[in-house]
């Protein structure tokens, strides 16, 4: 059977429906949950899943059976999260207070989905498709009782301004670093002995903890700030956006700048030479050959570059300069799992989507180059 | 000493070994020879199990080769491929003593060992400290059958061997390689798409199309190859010329002369093909000197010679 | 211990990573001369202990990286299995998208709060660069290579000791020198998460504005990931 491992993975995770806790009920914020099972929220469901299970022995090459057995897949993440905030707790509690959360089966089961969904035909459209619908569900608030979705609604209006402030912050800051990057790796390339400064000071940023570099550089904001008030007025102060955006932007520079010097090492001595013998000049080379040809690379370095950026926007939160990090660090000051979670999960879901988006660009970018089938 | 019987191997579709029978005596130098995908390297690893037969029986030292654990049967066999193989990080005694290590021999035995093999394939004994990336092409095919000589084995397997190397130093090895064979009398199955390589180090060759062996002789023999057959058309129409570079010029009993017109550069160790183009220049006999002795060559002495060895 | 005295600038780094632990007041002196400090706050680690700390949180969840990370690798070439390695690989790079900040705050709803969640976190983000660069070094062996050790009878262990791991070992070692990196930065987030090391002062002197808090804790932690960078890099 083909891809053996990813659908006994898979359906093993599924599985852990059976035994694993599903939820948690928590009466209030401060109370500890009671867990509870598939079996307290699923009659006939199981019924289903075994019907599922046992599609995989047959194994024949049906056409149907593939089709139904991705639908399935699809609609199991929402359904279950539905069910799962909609148990009946046996007992008083306040409905304006009381929430529900995932517990360890539901995850499980939904990493279950992912992977059996990849062992069918087109699997990252069927994956978009099943994450999108839970994420649809739960911005129309189909969710109610679930805790995220709580905390979520509760805090809407905070939440849409420290999401787009961290990609703003994110974004900006790799905006700013492509150009220099750029330059750097350009000169480098002329002069090998500045390649080794360059190298050396720019990999030095990258290899210091992101945070020590944001708190160092408060202290010349903050005097600068405190000493020359029409500077504060600009917003050069020790807190907020500045000092968060400096370090993202050096941070930026280090995939940025080794890919582009990559990218422009590797390109072959005979292509320069029949550029200068057709008579082009310097700069019509740079922008006609070395460029384009170092293009793909230097989108993956800009990938690289995102990824990371909206990674450490997350610190920014530290420093007054807001994002979704703010959201996670007051989750965690207050030991309140759901504002974790509202902060962690757009994270992790922005990095992925522009990881993905990247490599669909870079995929075109090669094929229209003709570097890739 | 190695028996093949009724052997099958299959790649997906397409079928590599279509019943190969063939007996290999101990001490002969057999040569597989064909074009591209008739096989001849699947059998040759079929023999140390480096590939599995769907079917058949191959025997070696009169045991199934199914019959040992893998690892042993290889221990037995030694095995050369064209790219060499030398481990990039260990020195060449290093690469040459490996399995000798794995089994634990002791240091001096190691030293002596290696000495051995270097000396016998005319490599300097300094070489032992150097890396294989130091080494010429035919350096490091040399320092990769003392590796396989190593433990040694009675079999030597080779796959194409020499077939990376530039002409001028592939003869060179060949040369090499029949001089440690007169010697040490191995038993070898070598495999190469080069009809004068196996001329030049065959006692038998095979030659093989589509899986099957299509003709099994000895080189001279293969002179007789009916001329519509395939086996003329990849061996070449002038196949019996190749064979004349097996034979030297002592070979041929030439008469000794006193006088002569004038002297050609031959010896008695040139071989016969470079005599006979010699010859091409000639209206009659030319002579040459070897050693103060002045010798007499004409056509009828390289036919009459053909002849006789075509009746052998 | 040559590699290290050899390079005059890890040897720098390594005096001056010392002294700053354990004398800083040496150096106290000088900066206070150019900034004001407040030390408002009764620290309750010393500088010394909170470099025990960060330290000992950074070698044992590299060493327990190293240690599953490896194994796994091994595991993976062992089995021959070409589905495997293409899951793990799979596994690893999504994996090292995820932000580290994200992973260690999650990590609290599931196991809780203090050191033992962070050591965790940053095991399993360790695992990640080492197990990538293990696999795709070991893929980098030229096939003669291989087909050469496999012809002279050597078991698939002897080969993977004796050929395979020497030869992968810049690529292990690339992986290893990564994972330690990025645990030394994200070890410093751990004290959002009630964990040790240095980031409790950094971030006990962002929130209070003590400009010498935070240089005191910064700049041994920078001097910390510039000294594992250089040592660990091959060249």
């Amino acid at each position: 059977m083909k891809d053996t491992i990813r659908k006994v993975l898979g359906n093993l995770l599924i599985l852990t429906l059976f035994f694993l806790p599903v939820g948690t009920f928590k009466p209030n914020r401060i109370l500890n949950g009671n867990d509870f099972y598939s079996v307290n929220i699923f009659t006939f469901e199981f019924f289903l899943l075994a019907l599922f299970f046992i599609s995989y022995i047959i194994n024949r090459k049906n056409r149907f059976l593939s089709i139904i057995r991705s639908l399935f897949l699809i609609l199991l993440p929402v359904y279950l999260i539905y069910r799962i905030q909609a148990f009946q707790f046996i007992g008083d509690y306040d409905e304006t207070i009381a929430r529900i959360s995932l517990h360890i089966s539901a995850y499980l089961t939904i990493m279950g989905v992912i992977i059996l969904l990849s062992t069918e035909k087109y699997p990252k459209i069927k994956i978009f498709m099943s994450l999108f619908l839970v994420l649809t569900a739960f911005i129309f608030n189909l969710f109610p009782m679930l805790g995220l979705s709580r905390e979520f609604i509760n805090r809407r209006e905070t939440f849409n301004a420290e999401f787009f402030r961290h990609l703003t912050l994110a974004i900006s800051s790799l905006l700013f670093a492509i150009i220099p990057s750029i330059f750097f790796a350009y000169q480098s390339t002329k002069h090998e002995k500045l390649r080794e400064w360059i190298m050396g000071f720019i990999n030095g940023f990258q290899v210091a903890p992101t945070l020590s570099l944001i708190a160092l550089i408060m202290i010349p904001l903050s005097y600068l700030g405190s000493q020359f008030p029409f500077l504060r007025d600009l917003g050069i102060k020790g807190i907020g956006f500045l000092p968060s955006f400096i370090i993202l932007t050096l941070y930026a520079l280090l995939p940025i700048t080794s890919n582009t010097y990559t990218a422009l090492k590797q390109i072959e001595p005979s292509i320069m030479d029949s550029a200068y013998a057709l008579g082009l000049n310097r700069t019509q080379i740079m922008f006609k050959i070395q460029f384009p040809l170092a293009l793909p690379l230097i989108i993956s370095g800009i990938r690289i570059a995102l990824v990371q950026s909206i990674g450490n926007t997350i610190l920014a939160g530290l420093v007054g300069g807001g994002g979704l990090g703010s959201i996670i660090f007051l989750g965690l000051s207050q030991s309140a799992a759901d504002l974790i979670l509202l902060g962690s999960i757009p994270v992790v879901f922005m990095a992925l989507t522009s990881d993905i988006i990247f490599e669909v660009i870079e995929e075109k970018i090669k094929v229209r180059m003709g570097l890739s089938r | 000493m190695i028996q093949l019987r009724n052997v099958t191997k299959k790649y997906d579709k397409q079928e590599a070994l279509r019943g190969i029978d063939l007996n290999i005596n101990e001490g002969e130098c057999i040569v597989l020879i064909g074009p591209s995908g008739c096989g001849k390297s699947s059998l040759l690893k079929s023999i140390n199990r480096m590939i599995d037969i769907d079917s058949g029986e191959i025997r070696v030292f009169n045991q199934s080769i199914e019959s040992y654990r893998v690892e042993e049967l290889r221990r037995k066999i030694g095995y050369c491929i064209q790219g060499v193989g030398l481990f990039p990080h260990l020195s060449v005694k290093e690469n040459i003593a490996i399995v000798l290590r794995v089994l634990k021999w002791k240091e001096e035995d190691i030293d002596q060992r290696v000495n051995e093999l270097l000396s016998m394939t005319e490599l300097p004994l300094s070489y032992i400290n150097k890396r294989p990336h130091e080494l010429s092409g035919g350096e490091a095919q040399r320092v990769g059958v003392c590796r396989a000589l190593a433990t040694n084995p009675s079999i030597l397997l080779m796959d194409e061997p020499f077939g990376a190397l530039d002409p001028l130093t592939r003869e060179k090895v060949q040369l090499a390689f029949k001089e440690i064979q007169k010697k040490l009398h191995k038993t070898v199955v070598f495999v190469t798409h080069d009809v004068e390589e196996a001329i030049l180090l065959a006692d038998r060759i095979a030659l093989m199309q589509e899986g099957k062996i299509l003709h099994l002789d000895t080189p001279n023999k293969f002179m007789n190859l009916d001329k519509n057959e395939y086996g003329s058309d990849f061996l070449g129409k002038d196949y019996s010329l190749r064979l004349l570079k097996r034979f030297t010029l002592a070979d041929l009993n030439l008469k000794e002369v006193r006088s002569f017109n004038s002297l050609v550069n031959l010896s008695l160790g040139s071989s016969v093909k470079d005599g006979l183009s010699y010859c091409l220049n000639a209206e009659q006999s030319i002579y040459f000197n070897d050693n103060n002795h002045i010798y007499e060559l004409s056509y009828n002495d390289i036919y009459n010679f053909m002849q006789r060895i075509n009746h052998e | 211990m040559n590699r290290i005295l050899k390079n005059r600038v890890t040897l720098i780094y390594t005096l001056l990573f010392l002294v700053w632990i354990f004398q800083f007041d040496w150096i106290k002196e000088t900066l206070l001369f150019f900034l004001d400090s407040k030390n408002t706050i009764v620290q309750r680690s010393s500088l010394f202990e909170l470099a025990y700390q960060h330290s000992y949180i950074v070698l044992l969840s590299t060493t327990l990286s190293i240690l599953i990370g490896l194994s796994l690798a091994i595991w993976v070439r062992l089995s021959r299995s070409e589905e495997l390695k293409q899951i793990v690989l799979q596994f690893s790079t999504i994996g090292e998208t995820l932000p580290t900040a994200a992973i260690i705050a999650l990590s609290v709803p599931m196991i809780g709060y203090g050191n033992v969640p962070l050591v965790l976190a940053l095991c399993i983000y360790g695992i990640l660069p080492i197990v990538r660069n293990t696999i795709v070094g070991l893929n980098t062996i030229p096939s003669e290579v291989q087909e050469a050790a496999q012809g002279l009878g050597l078991t698939r262990l002897e080969q993977l000791i004796r050929i395979d791991l020497p030869l992968a070992l810049p690529a292990i070692l690339t992986g290893i020198r990564i994972a330690t990196v990025i645990n030394v930065s994200a070890a410093t987030i751990g004290a959002t998460v009630g964990a040790g090391g240095f980031g409790v002062m950094i971030i006990a002197g962002i929130r209070t504005y003590d400009t010498l808090m935070i240089i005191q804790a910064s700049v041994p932690v920078i001097v910390m990931a510039l000294w594992f960078d250089r040592v660990l890099r091959a060249n």
